[in-house]
């Protein structure tokens, strides 16, 4: 069998997969969040934090809880590195730095899991366990909570309240995050993962000289981290490590588990807004975009264009010849297109447009399907953004789902928009003007660029992979990164919940023959074109620069 | 960065309460730093930005 036809073949098995889980888990979901009834585990956790369950919130108390919660989980992330080198169980790791930790904390709790440091060099298990894997698991179901909130936003009338940010953090953690995490490790231990509380293991290589080994709930955190969309690494080599990723059959595994949840929140929002046809709109734009990406990528990094390429049969630099072209590209792609960020390759060694398609995909906002949560309130605002511009093409006021989307929503949907730019496109016109940024570049020229575009780009976006090539362990970056991660994550957060708000104060207007239908084709291909106009006319200047020079050039 | 050495001549009476203080100091908080504060700041005034940008978004 050739390489393109096992890519090929895996790409099918993957989406039969997601198709067979899609209604099932998009329906469990809306009942959870759906559900009057609190477990007793849970009661327990509110009582711990002193929250009431059953009090509805407005969008600024339901921003203010979401606030109040992220900022104290950057707190104690920073202070448990910080004082890594007096806790138990830190394998003998000094504490790490203090920019350092800025950096890993914001990055954790913002969904993003950016890496400046060896994670099998620099964290003890206290560190790993207590402190990043705990955050894997609550920055997802954060992520999962705001876009409830937004769904209840259309779901409702005539009210402000979005429910109760404690209550959907709790639920989405303990019954969707923590069940299939269990199941998901279980099958990557199955799969040769490890699974341990081991030391360090000194070990002999092949060639002389020893070398050091690291065990680690490795599997557990491997699970988390794809299926919350998070993506740190316990090893620095990411899912390219054959601890955290043993063989072809756990690569596929893991990119299920990175889609699982954002192309099943489509349905979670179809059933909660009364209409399954609606979020199988969403789902058809989500959709064409992920297939067409990975078929892009598939195609240029299977493309022969030299004796190096055609021994290998492909561009083979970087990638795991356990995984293959196939195996590679459709995780490079699910990772960029989600807010992941894991790595089973190294995007630095793809082709110029192969390193373009990863950019590019998260500078669409990494809404296709995006992270669990924020993948599916992204597309929202987009789907707001296209009704309006539908609207303008016929001189309607513009409806989505019996709301109207005013001057005040558009507002909203725009400042969502151009913020996530304004971080990425801003940060690297700094750091590429100040001279000291520049040496942390290892190539100069289009490729060099693209390095310091790709890591702002992942860090304001929330992804966190890493392009390579850019040693980002420096102060400037490790602070600067880290302001980019936070306001990247939490500022869209306020027009996503302040847009919320608005929706469900609104009294419905009804359905007349002249209202765009949104469960339509048409209509799903209207949001596929937003999608990409919005983010092809912002990135278009910066990615010529870059990618598009250096795959020109070669 | 290298650990503090201990000095080696013996602190005048007037000072010994200031010298057991110090040694009695836990190690963890001994590594704290001027930098843990800035980064502790930097932490607080990017939540509360955010948080002055969403009263101001309730005017929109």
């Amino acid at each position: 069998m050739s390489s393109q036809t096992a890519g090929v073949l895996q790409l099918l098995a993957l989406i039969a997969a997601l198709a067979l889980a899609y209604r099932p888990l998009g329906d469990y979901m809306a009942g959870v969040y759906s559900s009057e009834k609190h477990y007793r585990p849970e009661k327990w956790i509110y009582k711990a934090v002193g929250a009431n369950p059953s009090a509805e919130m407005r969008w600024p108390a339901y921003l203010r809880a979401v606030l109040a919660f992220s900022a104290v989980s950057v707190l104690f992330l920073y202070a448990l590195q910080r004082l890594q080198g007096s806790l138990p169980g830190s394998l003998g790791f000094t504490s790490i730095d203090p920019d350092q930790a800025f950096n890993t904390a914001a990055s954790f709790v913002a969904n993003t899991n950016w890496q400046s440091y060896y994670g099998e060099q620099a964290m003890g298990h206290v560190v790993q366990t207590g402190g990043l894997a705990v955050q894997n698991f609550v920055s997802a179901a954060v992520g999962m909570a705001v876009a409830v909130a937004l769904v209840r936003g259309f779901a409702r009338s005539r009210t402000g309240e979005l429910g109760n940010f404690w209550t959907d953090l709790v639920r989405g953690t303990v019954r969707i995050l923590l069940p299939i995490s269990v199941i998901g490790a279980i099958v990557l231990v199955a799969c040769g993962a490890i699974q341990n509380f081991s030391g360090i293991h000194e070990v002999g290589q092949f060639m002389g000289g020893t070398q050091e080994w690291n065990g680690g709930a490795v599997a557990s955190q491997e699970a988390i981290k794809e299926l919350g969309t998070n993506g740190g690494g316990y090893f620095n080599a990411n899912s390219s490590h054959p601890f955290e990723n043993p063989n072809p059959l756990s690569n596929l595994f893991e990119i299920f588990l990175i889609l699982l949840i954002p192309f099943a929140m489509t349905r979670t929002f179809g059933k909660m807004v009364g209409s399954v046809k609606q979020g199988y709109a969403i789902l058809a734009a989500m959709a064409t975009i992920w297939i067409g990406f990975t078929a892009l990528m598939m195609w240029t990094e299977f493309a022969h264009h030299g004796p190096a390429f055609d021994i290998a049969g492909g561009a083979m630099e970087g990638k795991e010849t356990r995984f293959g072209i196939g195996g590679s590209s459709i995780f490079a792609v699910a990772t960029t297109l989600t807010s992941t960020g894991a790595v089973n390759s190294f995007h630095s060694s793809y082709t110029g447009f192969g390193g373009g398609i990863t950019m590019l995909g998260m500078q669409l906002g990494e809404i296709a399907p995006g992270g669990v949560g924020s993948g599916l309130y992204g597309m929202l605002i987009m789907a707001v953004i296209a009704v309006f511009i539908a609207g303008l093409m016929v001189g309607r006021t513009p409806e989505y789902l019996g709301k109207k989307i005013g001057t005040r929503e558009i507002k909203f949907a725009a400042c969502y928009i151009l913020i996530t730019p304004a971080l990425v496109l801003g940060f690297t016109a700094v750091a590429m003007a100040l001279p000291t940024p520049a040496d942390s570049m290892t190539n100069s020229g289009a490729h060099g660029f693209s390095e310091i575009l790709y890591a702002y780009t992942s860090g304001a976006n929330n992804n966190g992979s890493a392009f390579a090539g850019l040693n980002a362990d420096t102060q400037w970056f490790n602070t600067t990164i880290g302001i980019a991660m936070l306001l990247g994550r939490f500022l869209p957060m306020v027009f996503v919940l302040a847009l919320a708000g608005s929706l469900a104060a609104q009294t419905p207007v009804p359905e007349t023959s002249g209202t765009l239908r949104t469960d339509k084709p048409l209509y799903a291909g209207l949001l596929v074109g937003t999608v990409l106009v919005v983010a092809g006319l912002t990135y278009f200047p910066a990615l010529a620069l870059g990618p598009l020079a250096e795959g020109l050039a070669s | 960065m290298g650990g503090v050495k201990k000095s080696y001549f013996r602190l005048p009476a007037r000072f010994a309460r200031i010298g057991r203080t110090a040694d009695s100091i836990p190690y963890f908080i001994q590594e704290l730093t001027m930098a843990d504060l800035a980064f502790v700041v930097t932490t607080v005034a990017v939540f509360a930005l955010v948080a002055l940008i969403s009263r101001g978004v309730t005017k929109l």
